[in-house]
């Protein structure tokens, strides 16, 4: 395990990487704190104080009924954050089962699970969400749950690939012959090898998640308003965006901002922990 | 006879771990037509940089030589600009490599990469160009040309595409054709064959021909002079006769020491190998950069750089001990 | 070139995802909601209709036998009736098919041509200006929501600086060419009409690039590396050894290679093209399929979406499969190792 001071010396020259993780956090508690820092309440309407332009009272201006834009975004990080992060983290855990099963049994049970997996891939990804959520009913939830579907193979695949490659290692042969069961071969000695390629998966994937279920938003079938999604928010916005240009510019800069700052962490997070992909 | 190519003082640096790293220095060495000079050393001599300073082919470009002069046919190379030594390449001067594997692009056709050639320095038409790839392959003795020709690489066998390689190096007819290990990755008696057509190359167009290889057994069969390079300095010159019989430098005599022979009782009792390692050449020397590993070294070996000395017929030697280790007591 | 059984295997192939699809499609109509037959006819149907629609779709039977119906109704073109407009959904689909296609195509376009030079440019002088660049620049395009970048879009090359138009595929005035292809460009071109051809270019350049802008920055990362790897390899050198110019070396001779990871991620660039296209023919009114399907989705249309789903994915697989034929043609090796 590699020490704190060691990783912090490395982000040190890694400005792009500690912009990313800046990014995050800064986002993270933005959400967190959203209730104690934001000067107005998400959801007041203020009908006199409608579609006002940035100034010192509405830092980023005001929306149709008057709601104040920064507190609106400040409570958006916390909707977008825990989507984001269920998304991947479910997708995650149900893709890892079923790719370290794939891999590990393989036979019919292998070819089942790719069958299963090669089906939702061949879809484009925001045409299948977009179908489940219509199916499951529109909502934030329901958006949450096809994303999730959506992105499973993703994790079914990388997981079962690492299984392929580590169960021929020696070292785990070697601990099958002494009579290890599979649930402990796995725990031991795959999982640990594959954290690496997982985290780094894992953390692009919450931008991405984010950027899916705030699209499903703006088409309408995932947050609704008055619910103060970045997406939704956008959504709305629409009518109003080429007069009012702050009302979808706000908003969508802190999509773009929450995503990238994943992007760049999940990239600087695969350089720190495998060597070999820092050349390119 | 004026030399075809006459390299003089050459250095080169390239960016190391601390700054520029010299990796040749003052190399000087020349080749006349239809001669065929052996370059030999173990790796990280300095061989291929050599053959790539020749061809401005280094690296970092022409900037990485950082002194001398390589006159080709009277025309000096170093300073020239890419372009225009794109005239040169494969035209004047060819070269082939040590992985035919890898040497050959996947995605052509060898007719492709044959006529590209042709009609860049030649200026024939593509049929011109297709009529005389397939003469340029019989040449090399390929039996079947036209389907050689429309084959891709991974079609052809490793001594198949070395031919190939061959083929589009003589197909200009260049006066100075520079071998970087060509037989390596060969098996004998494919090798044996590529060598009898560089033969032929040198013997029939006088093509001059630098042959880079670590393997003395093969440079004696094949080479009129030898050069023999340590940690990008020239330890030894001269006619490949005297280098091997009588050589000059320390190193020279261990490098044939650690030939395997085979005599009628079977392998030479005992393999020979040279102590020590070749010097990081990002570490500052002085001296002989011999000395840590020569068996004769004195205490001026490790201050100063030693003098060039001729040993007569164009028998150089640098090297302190007079007259080369040869004739004082070698290693027996 | 290619022999009988290359054909065969890949129309094989073919027919199996087909067939994944639709029961994935299945899947999410028949099975994924609590009542079918009500998504299908919508809330305001009367009960007649609805049981009607429960016996049309044999919910009362087997899934299988109801996976047969659905499948016959596929084979025959038919994708259901549309609740909002009540007129059928393939219909609606093919009228609007026209328009997307021409948006995606000319999107896909954009993203190879601008994604191959700005890669090539950046590998060619990395680590310079150039490479800083087109990093920044793909690393905005893969973190910006498409909805977003759209309306800002709109907001600086019509509000602030007005030299685009915000909405359709031509001007008010003009009237659309001959219906040949229904892409107004090629139609205009057919029929002579420069007019309408200009109009139909200013009116798709901006959501095209809008569309194009990610998965640009994508094939230009993918360029990138594949280049770097590719100007290293020894063949490179060789070709340089024997003159070869350097124009030469780096348009053809490494960017051939190149080229070919790069076409297996255009296989992927068009399924999200397709999908992006929902969003930008929304914000820019463009009358295609994505524009059908959002305005559908207010009306929570079921057909409409399943139907758009459908024809999208079929497209997808076919252009996937169009694809990887290319791939075959560019690359020897794989031709070669698949025949046998």
């Amino acid at each position: 395990m590699m020490s704190l001071i060691k990783i912090w010396k490395i982000l040190r020259h890694n400005t792009l990487t500690l912009l990313g993780a800046g990014l995050v956090i800064l986002i993270v508690l933005m959400g967190l704190l959203s209730p104690l820092i934001s000067p107005y309440d998400p959801n007041l309407m203020n009908i006199p104080a409608r579609l006002q332009a940035p100034g010192w009272s509405h830092p980023f201006g005001t929306d149709e009924m008057g709601r104040d834009i920064l507190t609106r975004v400040m409570y958006g990080a916390r909707i977008s954050i825990t989507v984001g992060v269920s998304i991947v983290v479910i997708a995650a855990a149900v893709g890892c089962f079923f790719g370290s099963l794939s891999g590990y049994a393989g036979g019919k049970v292998d070819r089942g699970i790719m069958a299963v997996t090669d089906m939702v891939l061949s879809f484009p990804s925001m045409v299948l969400a977009l179908a489940l959520t219509a199916a499951l009913g529109p909502g934030l939830f329901n958006t949450m749950l096809a994303v999730c579907i959506v992105r499973i193979p993703l994790y079914v695949r990388l997981m079962r690939g690492q299984v392929l490659a580590l169960k021929e290692m020696q070292y785990v042969k070697a601990s099958r012959t002494f009579g290890a069961g599979p649930v402990w071969v796995v725990a031991r000695h795959i999982v640990p090898n594959c954290l690496t390629p997982l985290l780094v998966q894992m953390t692009l994937g919450v931008g991405d998640a984010i950027l899916i279920a705030s699209s499903m938003s703006f088409i309408g079938l995932g947050a609704q308003p008055p619910m103060p999604e970045w997406g939704a928010m956008i959504s709305t916005a629409r009518t109003y965006a080429i007069d009012q240009w702050w009302y979808a510019a706000f908003p969508g800069l802190f999509i773009l901002m929450t995503v990238m700052g994943f992007n760049l962490l999940g990239d600087g997070i695969r350089d720190i922990l495998d060597p070999r992909s820092v050349k390119n | 006879m004026e030399p075809i190519l006459q390299v003089s003082h050459l250095s080169v640096s390239l960016p190391g771990k601390n700054g520029p790293a010299p990796i040749l220095k003052d190399i000087s060495f020349s080749l006349k037509q239809g001669e065929i000079l052996g370059l030999v050393g173990e790796s990280g001599s300095g061989k291929s940089m050599t053959a790539f300073a020749v061809n401005q082919l280094l690296p970092g470009g022409g900037k990485s030589i950082t002194g001398g002069s390589v006159l080709f046919a009277g025309e000096e190379l170093t300073g020239k600009t890419e372009k225009q030594m794109q005239t040169f390449r494969g035209k004047d001067i060819a070269m082939i490599f040590q992985e035919p594997m890898t040497c050959l692009n996947p995605v052509f056709t060898v007719k492709r990469q044959m006529t590209d050639v042709i009609m860049i320095h030649e200026k024939r038409s593509r049929k011109e160009a297709e009529i005389q790839a397939a003469d340029m392959l019989k040449k090399v003795h390929i039996r079947d040309p036209e389907r050689t020709l429309s084959c891709y690489p991974y079609e052809l066998s490793g001594g198949m595409r070395q031919r190939v390689m061959i083929a589009i190096a003589l197909s200009c007819s260049p006066r100075l054709l520079i071998a970087d290990e060509p037989t390596t990755a060969l098996d004998v008696t494919v090798q044996a064959q590529i060598i009898f057509l560089l033969q032929e190359a040198c013997q029939e167009s006088g093509t001059g021909i630098i042959f880079i290889s670590h393997d003395l057994g093969v440079v004696s069969q094949l080479c009129s002079r030898i050069a023999v390079m340590y940690a990008g300095t020239m330890a030894e010159t001269g006619p490949a006769s005297e280098v091997l019989k009588a050589p000059g430098h320390p190193y020279t005599k261990a490098l044939l020491a650690a030939v395997p022979r085979f005599t009628s009782g079977g392998v030479r009792d005992r393999l020979y190998a040279i102590p020590g390692m070749v010097p990081d050449p990002s570490e500052i020397q002085r001296g002989c950069l011999f000395a840590p590993r020569c068996p004769h070294a004195m205490d001026i070996c490790r201050t100063e750089h030693p003098p060039i000395q001729n040993l007569g017929n164009q028998h150089q030697v640098s090297c302190f001990l007079e007259k080369g280790v040869s004739r004082g007591d070698g290693i027996s | 070139m290619f022999s009988f059984q290359f054909i065969w295997k890949r129309l094989v192939h073919l027919i199996l995802v087909f067939l994944g699809v639709s029961i994935v499609t299945f899947s999410i109509s028949h099975v994924i909601p609590g009542d079918p037959a009500r998504m299908l006819v919508g809330p305001h149907a009367t009960q007649e209709t609805l049981e009607a629609t429960r016996i049309q779709l044999g919910l009362d039977q087997p899934v299988l036998v109801q996976y047969e119906k659905y499948m016959t109704d596929l084979a025959h073109g038919n994708l259901g009736t549309s609740i909002r407009t009540q007129r059928p959904v393939s219909s609606e689909l093919a009228r609007s098919f026209p328009a997307t296609l021409e948006l995606t195509l000319a999107a896909m376009l954009m993203a190879i041509v601008f994604g191959v030079i700005l890669g090539v440019a950046a590998a060619v002088h990395r680590d310079r200006w150039i490479d800083h660049a087109s990093r920044i620049i793909s690393l905005i395009g893969v973190s910006t929501p498409l909805f977003w970048s759209g309306i800002i879009a709109l907001i600086v090359f019509y509000k602030m600086i007005p030299i685009f138009p915000a909405s359709g595929r031509l001007d008010t005035f003009l009237s659309p060419p001959p219906d040949i292809t229904g892409m107004y460009i090629i139609d205009g071109l057919l029929a002579g009409d420069m007019d309408v051809v200009l109009s139909a270019i200013h009116h798709l350049l901006l959501p095209a690039f809008c569309l194009a802008y990610v998965q640009m920055a994508i094939v230009a990362r993918q360029v990138r590396s594949s280049m770097i790897d590719v100007l290293e390899q020894d063949y490179i050198r060789t070709a340089k050894s024997c003159g070869i110019p350097r124009h030469m070396l780096i348009y053809r001779y490494a960017l051939k290679n190149a080229l070919l990871p790069t076409v297996t991620v255009t296989g992927l660039t068009i399924g999200e093209l397709l999908g992006g296209a929902i969003i930008t023919e929304t914000i820019f009114a463009w009358p295609g399929m994505g524009k059908y399907v959002m305005d559908s989705i207010s009306f929570l249309d079921f057909p409409a979406i399943m139907g758009f789903t459908l024809v999208v994915s079929f497209s997808y697989v076919l252009i996937n499969m169009a694809v990887d034929i290319l791939y075959s043609f560019l690359n020897p090796q794989i031709r070669e190792v698949d025949e046998s």
